[in-house]
């Protein structure tokens, strides 16, 4: 057999090929945790109180996208992966391009498709989505503004989510042993962390409002609320990005550097 | 060709040494490569294959530095380790998606050597006993016909026959510019296809030589009597077996395992020394 890898796109390509039984798998996983998630979503909304189920949902589905990288948890079959003619450069490019562009771009395809398909069948008639955020609004007497606020949050949350993602991946790659226990329990790390740092955040905020006494009627105190987390979250995002790029570069230095 | 020049390399910054300043050139033929448990064989494999990098010296597989990673260097070693989990369902798959990396991979060879374990390419890995798996292995391993191939404990789990098998498919693997370097410690399972041998010792390299030098240097002989005159001789149900300094008598075949043996004794230093004294008149010659 002959075969021409002296190129990047090619060996890209070889290590997708490498990679399928597994992707095959993942992919296989990833799309029937979206379409439950989906089922959920849709089923909440015609309930009358399944705001739970909807959360429980949102964080199985965002959990499955955090997993993505555990297909870089090689274990036992590491000494193969790692002998494979590919550059440091080149398995990064190819594990970044799967967890942030593949799995994301499965379930997305996944939870639209689903929604395209249950419009088209007369299944539903509004996205369910939107119909759960309205009541959470209603019911949290948020203002038109601070709606606005949170729709414009909705892309902010992509870096946090990257951030938990390249914790997962750098520990699942990095692991010699347990790969698979190592990226799950640094992605938990990570999403502790971040609810720490949002909890902390929101402690001295409560503490500080209740102290000075700056707001009087609940709806002012919502709104409050919610411009604080607003600006916390941009923080948090922003802290997002370094993380990934750090994390990003801690990656390559794996793969070129890893002793087996 | 396989060429180390001072390497060592330590586990842990602070932690003992694997191997020291480890000096070797095997040139294209099959190798053995001896040594006790922890002596280091592994780990100069993995530097080999470049899964390790030294931390002092510089290794070159196939004309190559092995510590850059370089995928036209890659493309050319291959290592199979002693127990492998591979993510594969077959070796056919096996064939189709990891064997793309290798340039010279050789589909009908694979097919040949399968058919010669008496193994078929679509048999599910998981379904193969441990022995099978790995005669499927190596089967595929040197179907990869790389420059270097790299075999750690290959007969583990295969039976006689196998054994056989396996030592005729690795004496015909071994094409003009290859290098298979086998580490094993049953020596005898592959005893005659080898063209030279490696002893190592505690990380160092107590013994380098071709096959060739070895027979010219040393004689092998067993006998019922002790052997007089001999350098080292150890007995095993009344058979009395010795090494003895080779003469002008014809050559006699290389007793890796009397060998190995013998390194670990006194008797090393005089090995050793009319190795040199036979390398020197070759020279001369």
């Amino acid at each position: 057999m002959k075969t021409r890898i002296n190129n990047t796109l090619g060996r890209l390509g070889r290590l997708w090929g490498y990679y399928t039984p597994s992707i095959r798998r993942q992919s296989l996983l990833t799309a029937g945790i979206t379409l439950v998630c989906y089922l959920i979503t849709v089923l909440s909304a015609r309930g009358g109180d399944a705001i739970g189920f909807y959360t429980l949902a949102t964080l199985i589905c965002i959990c499955t996208y955090y997993m993505g990288p555990l297909l870089f948890a090689t274990g036992r079959s590491r000494a193969l992966e790692a002998q494979l003619p590919a550059t440091p450069g080149e398995r990064t490019m190819f594990a970044l391009g799967y967890c942030y562009v593949y799995i994301p771009a499965l379930m997305a395809a996944v939870w639209y498709g689903s929604y395209a398909i249950a419009r088209l069948t007369g299944l539903i008639e509004d996205d369910p989505e939107c119909a759960i955020m309205q009541r959470i609004f209603e019911e949290a007497h948020l203002s038109d503004s601070s709606i606005l606020q949170i729709k414009k949050l909705s892309f902010v949350n992509i870096s946090q989510n990257m951030l938990t993602t390249s914790v997962c991946l750098y520990f699942s790659t990095k692991a010699r042993n347990n790969a698979v226990l190592m990226g799950i329990v640094s992605a938990v790390c990570a999403m502790m962390a971040l609810g720490f740092i949002g909890g902390a955040a929101g402690f001295i905020k409560g503490m500080t409002d209740a102290t000075v006494g700056n707001c009087h009627n609940p709806e002012e105190i919502v709104e409050s609320m919610m411009q604080f987390v607003a600006r916390l979250q941009y923080a948090i995002s922003a802290l997002g990005c370094v993380c990934v790029v750090l994390f990003t570069w801690l990656l390559y230095r794996q793969y070129k550097y890893r002793q087996i | 060709m396989v060429t180390l020049d001072n390497v060592s390399y330590r586990y842990m910054k602070q932690g003992p040494s694997a191997l020291t300043d480890v000096t070797l050139q095997l040139e294209p033929g099959i190798h053995l490569l001896l040594g006790e448990n922890g002596a280091g064989k592994t780990t100069l494999l993995h530097l080999m294959a470049g899964l390790l990098t030294a931390r002092e010296g510089v290794c070159m597989t196939a004309g190559m530095d092995m510590a850059l990673r370089q995928p036209a260097a890659q493309s050319k070693v291959f290592f199979l380790p002693d127990s492998l989990d591979v993510p594969f369902q077959t070796i056919g798959s096996m064939a189709d998606l990891h064997g793309r990396f290798y340039p010279r991979f050789d589909r009908v060879l694979l097919e040949r050597n399968l058919d010669r374990f008496g193994l078929k390419a679509d048999t599910r890995i998981k379904q193969m006993s441990f022995g099978t798996r790995r005669k499927a292995l190596i089967a595929y391993a040197l179907a990869l016909r790389t420059e270097v191939l790299l075999l750690d404990e290959p007969t583990n789990g295969l039976d006689i026959e196998s054994k056989k098998t396996l030592r005729r498919m690795i004496a015909e693997s071994a094409v003009e510019d290859s290098t298979v370097v086998v580490s094993t410690h049953s020596v005898h399972d592959l005893e005659s296809i080898y063209d030279g041998v490696v002893i190592l010792r505690k990380g160092h390299v107590q013994l380098a030589s071709t096959t060739a030098r070895l027979a010219g240097a040393l004689a092998f002989v067993s006998h019922f009597e002790p052997v007089e005159g001999a350098i080292y001789q150890e007995t095993e149900a009344g058979i009395y077996r010795a090494i003895l300094p080779g003469g002008d008598d014809e050559e006699t075949a290389v007793n890796f395992s009397l060998l190995y043996t013998a390194m670990s004794t006194p008797a090393a230093e005089i090995i050793v020394n009319l190795l040199w004294k036979s390398r020197d008149e070759n020279k001369d010659k």
